[in-house]
């Protein structure tokens, strides 16, 4: 989960050289409704990890309020990504008993170690499945980034939609799309008359 | 900027980043290098 949190704070720091302090903020000013929702559907993933015996159930409410979320702030650019990208993952994680599967060759090339199949992996999501033990195993996590990159992360394809989505949202949010008429700061509204 | 509009902003920063953080977090699911040592898996 490292890598995701650098993606935003990398995505944030793009914004932030783009737009200057102004994007900053716009993306503290913008209305993003019901976000307990986001909250709580994370916080409901982590408890369901904590207690195997109930995963299954927590990730199917963790899914609900996030795409729930997601439809009530359908009007954002960047949330159809982030609502596909969250069901593509939760769509083969619930489809192998709420872990994600991930690839033993794409395992061995980011970490350098082989491990044995169905091998859960501390701390993670995974669960190491070869693709004819996996159900839609092309939607599991299999990419590689490019050269020395692919130490960094084996990434599913709902990981590279959301991110995509989390850009798109992010730069909408920075640039002012849903209000080009907000003035901040010591920025002048532009005269109507 | 005041102070405590300042002080405003950078909470609501806090939480519009908390927001997207929370999506990714419970929406992705890459395995990376924070995950490279694997006390449950024995090296061949």
């Amino acid at each position: 989960m490292v890598i995701l949190s650098l993606t935003l704070v990398g995505l944030i720091a793009c914004g932030a050289l783009w737009f200057g302090r102004v994007g900053l903020l716009r993306l503290a000013r913008f209305p993003l409704h019901n976000s307990i929702l986001a909250a709580s559907g994370c916080a409901v993933q982590m408890l369901g990890f904590s207690f195997p015996p109930s995963r299954f159930a927590m990730l199917v409410l963790s899914a609900v309020l996030l795409l729930l979320f997601c439809w009530q702030n359908r009007r954002h650019a960047g949330m159809a990504l982030i609502a596909s990208g969250i069901a593509l993952n939760m769509t083969v994680m619930l489809a192998n008993g709420a872990v994600m599967p991930i690839n033993p060759a794409a395992l061995r090339q980011m970490s350098g170690v082989d491990v044995p199949a169905y091998t859960l992996i501390d701390g993670s999501k995974d669960q190491v499945l070869p693709d004819d033990a996996a159900n839609l195993a092309w939607l599991g996590d299999r990419l590689l980034l490019p050269g020395p990159l692919s130490a960094l992360a084996v990434w599913s394809i709902g990981d590279v939609v959301l991110i995509l989505g989390i850009g798109r949202l992010l730069w909408y949010m920075m640039r002012g799309e849903h209000d080009d008429n907000l003035a901040y700061g010591s920025a002048a509204t532009p005269s109507r008359t | 900027m005041n102070r405590r509009t300042l002080v405003q902003s950078v909470a609501k920063f806090v939480v519009a980043v908390g927001i997207l953080g929370s999506l990714l977090t419970a929406g992705g699911a890459p395995l990376d290098f924070a995950n490279r040592v694997l006390p449950s898996v024995q090296p061949k």
